[in-house]
């Protein structure tokens, strides 16, 4: 394998020393700057609740908009009454919201999380007029968007003549509320706000922290499921407002204690047998940015390449065709990304995966396996006479290795083995949170171990079935937010609200169970 | 809460209209670099606090926050320095300041001590306690300052304080 530092920040000293004599930070891969990303479009998500509004600045008097009701969850119908306005005069009714992105660092050995970047604006609602009075009546519904706490101005003429306010409140929808141990429940919210207590709500069980679910980029909905565990019995849920991906568990004593919580009895109505393993993935969801990991564009003109599949899990095959080489021999090459963040260091790496002789037409085509090796974005490139003369991006999946558990019945103090392949190295996908019947325990990471992962545990607990639940998380927030997520704790909105989504990965959740026998 | 920083600092004021800051980004850190700030006449020195005539009991009395809720009370207070001079200024330089607070009468507040109890160590003070109404709009909290500074013995000017600093507005909640 040779290795070549390419990042600034020279992050493998001891790994790539001898490379780094023969590397030179190659321009294509030069190191981006945190940046928003768009979202990808998800069916149902609302866009924002109207047309940007211009600029506006308060009145020198400013009045007040009366909203009744002033609280209720998205939809509400309301009437917005207001006096003391100019007479007959046109007023755009706006709204207080914004767009919330991820804000992230694609670098070829990484993608660093920079946390969730808000950006504020006010939107036309509605258009109204003041009567000979001066006086306002609107009837209008609070909208579909982020929850919490919104102004309402009328302006005219870029002035805020008058305020108003509602608290848009969250709602909750639990089903079903019943079933054996392993069932599958669903956890759907709409109205969560904006801010960093706002947009985060934490998962508990049994006084069990579960995980968490964000709705940054969907706008106030988030959608998760979870699954049923313990003896028969009542159980409780909990769905409390999160910080920093923790329960806020006071929270009725804070500056928001608005947002409350929602409790729940779950009934575990009968121990069946574990449920089959079960992978979850995320909505196939169209990425907006075309930033990839170990990518670099250095196909040569009249030189064409192109993979037979985009992505594929450790050993299968996928067949690789170029067209406008040279005659003779050609090498086909891996890039990657190897190290650590435990110290060492990490950068990215070249690895060869075969010879080839190229034909007088100039074409190949070669079936090649997908190396063992960590998930992700990476490179196939074609190189001859040391130079590259096509690449082409491509994605490692993850995937369950021989069935992902080393069984179904255990006794207690029996060593339970689950193991992966394909786990990544950036910092959003280069570990899996764990839960045993629905407590947190800590993370797996596959990246020092070439997306090998593999999580030993001994078999605790009563007998009876029991699950376990890897999730995908971030491994950590760089600086650079007042509204920071703690790393490592099970994201449950990773289907529709992860980071990743918008640059094209898809990581999956596992679920796995198994039962105690005496 | 960002805002609650802002509670204790001075409060630059304009001497005529809002204060000109320039909208902090999402992650502004804290505090926001004033300067290059716009040449002002007064500052004023502004803290909010719960008054013991809330009616929804606070954490705390007389402890300072931006957010307030609905049926608890809102203290203002605070003191008006001359920026060129230095001077902390008095009853005897001030002839009026006004609380004006959106869809609201504007409130006189007197010049007075500190717990309204004169003695050697108590600072005087203009302040005045407003009761947030129950109906009262969520959200934002839009208020502003006047002061009619005395410059001769028959003429005075009006310096207005309006604390519009985007991101770190003071809330009403439910």
């Amino acid at each position: 394998m040779n290795t070549r530092i390419r990042n600034k920040r020279l992050r493998l000293p001891i790994l790539g020393a001898a490379a780094l004599l023969v590397a030179a930070v190659a321009p294509e891969l030069a190191p981006a700057e945190p940046h928003p990303v768009t979202p990808p479009v998800i069916s149902g998500i609302a866009g924002l609740p109207g047309p940007v509004a211009a600029p506006a600045k308060p009145a020198a008097r400013m009045g007040i908009l009366k909203a009744t009701p002033d609280t209720g969850p998205p939809g509400t119908p309301f009437v917005l009454t207001g006096s003391g306005l100019p007479a007959n005069t046109d007023l755009d009714i706006t709204w207080s919201t914004g767009t919330k992105q991820y804000k992230l660092d694609v670098v070829p050995d990484s993608v660093d999380f920079y946390g969730r970047i808000f950006t504020p604006m006010a939107v036309v609602l509605a258009k109204g007029r003041t009567d000979g009075s001066g006086n306002l009546k609107m009837n209008l519904k609070f909208p579909q968007d982020y929850g919490a706490l919104h102004d309402i101005y009328a302006v005219s003429d870029g002035t805020q003549l008058a305020k108003g306010g509602v608290l848009v409140e969250r709602t909750y929808k639990v089903w079903p509320l019943k079933g054996p141990v392993g069932a599958t429940i669903n956890i759907k919210l709409n109205g969560l706000g904006w801010l960093g207590y706002m947009d985060t709500v934490g998962v508990i069980w049994d006084n069990r922290y579960v995980g968490f679910l964000s709705s940054v980029t969907t706008r106030g909905q988030a959608t998760a499921t979870i699954r049923a565990a313990g003896p028969p019995g009542k159980h409780v849920l909990e769905l409390v407002p999160a910080s920093a991906t923790t329960p806020f568990l006071n929270i009725k004593q804070s500056a928001v204690g608005y947002l409350g919580f929602k409790r729940y009895t779950f009934t575990v109505t009968k121990d069946a047998g574990p449920p089959p393993t079960k992978v979850v993935w995320p909505l196939d969801l169209k990425p907006t940015s075309s930033e990839r990991t170990t990518f670099r564009t250095a196909t040569v003109e009249g030189v064409t390449a192109k993979a037979s599949t985009e992505s594929g899990t450790v050993g299968s095959k996928v067949v690789l065709t170029a067209t406008g080489l040279s005659p003779g021999g050609a090498t086909i090459q891996w890039n990657t990304a190897v190290g650590t963040r435990t110290g060492a260091g990490y950068a990215v790496a070249y690895t060869p995966l075969m010879s080839v002789t190229v034909p007088a037409s100039g074409k190949i085509e070669t079936e090649l396996t997908v190396p063992d090796d960590v998930g992700g974005w990476h490179t196939i490139e074609v190189l001859q006479d040391g130079k590259t003369k096509a690449s082409v991006a491509y994605r490692i999946d993850q995937s369950l290795y021989q069935g992902g558990i080393n069984g179904k019945r255990f006794k207690q103090g029996d060593l339970i083995k689950i193991h992966l392949k394909g786990v990544g190295f950036t910092e959003l996908d280069n570990i899996l949170a764990v839960t045993v019947d629905n407590a947190y325990i800590g993370y797996v990471c596959g990246f020092f171990s070439a997306g090998d992962t593999v999580l030993e545990m001994v078999a605790t607990g009563q007998p009876g079935t029991h699950i376990v639940d890897l999730t995908p998380t971030i491994y950590k927030q760089q600086k650079g937010g007042n509204d920071i997520w703690y790393g490592g704790t099970p994201f449950l909105t990773y289907r529709t609200d992860y980071p990743l989504l918008a640059l094209g990965y898809r990581l999956p959740a596992y679920h796995f169970a198994y039962t105690i026998v005496k | 809460m960002r805002a609650l920083k802002l509670l204790v600092v001075a409060a630059a004021a304009a001497t005529a209209l809002a204060i000109a800051v320039p909208a902090p980004g999402a992650n502004a850190p804290f505090p926001m670099n004033p300067f290059p700030a716009a040449e002002v006449g007064y500052t004023f020195n502004l803290q909010t606090l719960f008054g013991h005539g809330s009616r929804v009991r606070p954490a705390v009395y007389c402890a300072d926050s931006s957010v307030f809720r609905r049926g608890q009370q809102v203290v203002f207070r605070l003191y008006i320095v001359d920026a060129k001079t230095g001077k902390v200024l008095t009853g005897k330089d001030i002839r009026r300041v006004v609380l004006r607070i959106a869809g609201q009468p504007d409130q006189t507040m007197p010049f007075r001590p500190q717990g309204g109890n004169p003695d050697a160590t108590s600072p005087w003070l203009w302040s005045k306690a407003w009761l947030v109404p129950g109906d009262y709009p969520l959200g934002t909290f839009k208020f502003d300052i006047a002061a009619q500074i005395k410059q001769t013995k028959n003429t005075a000017k009006w310096v207005v304080y309006n604390p519009v600093i985007p991101g770190t507005d003071w809330q009403i909640t439910p």
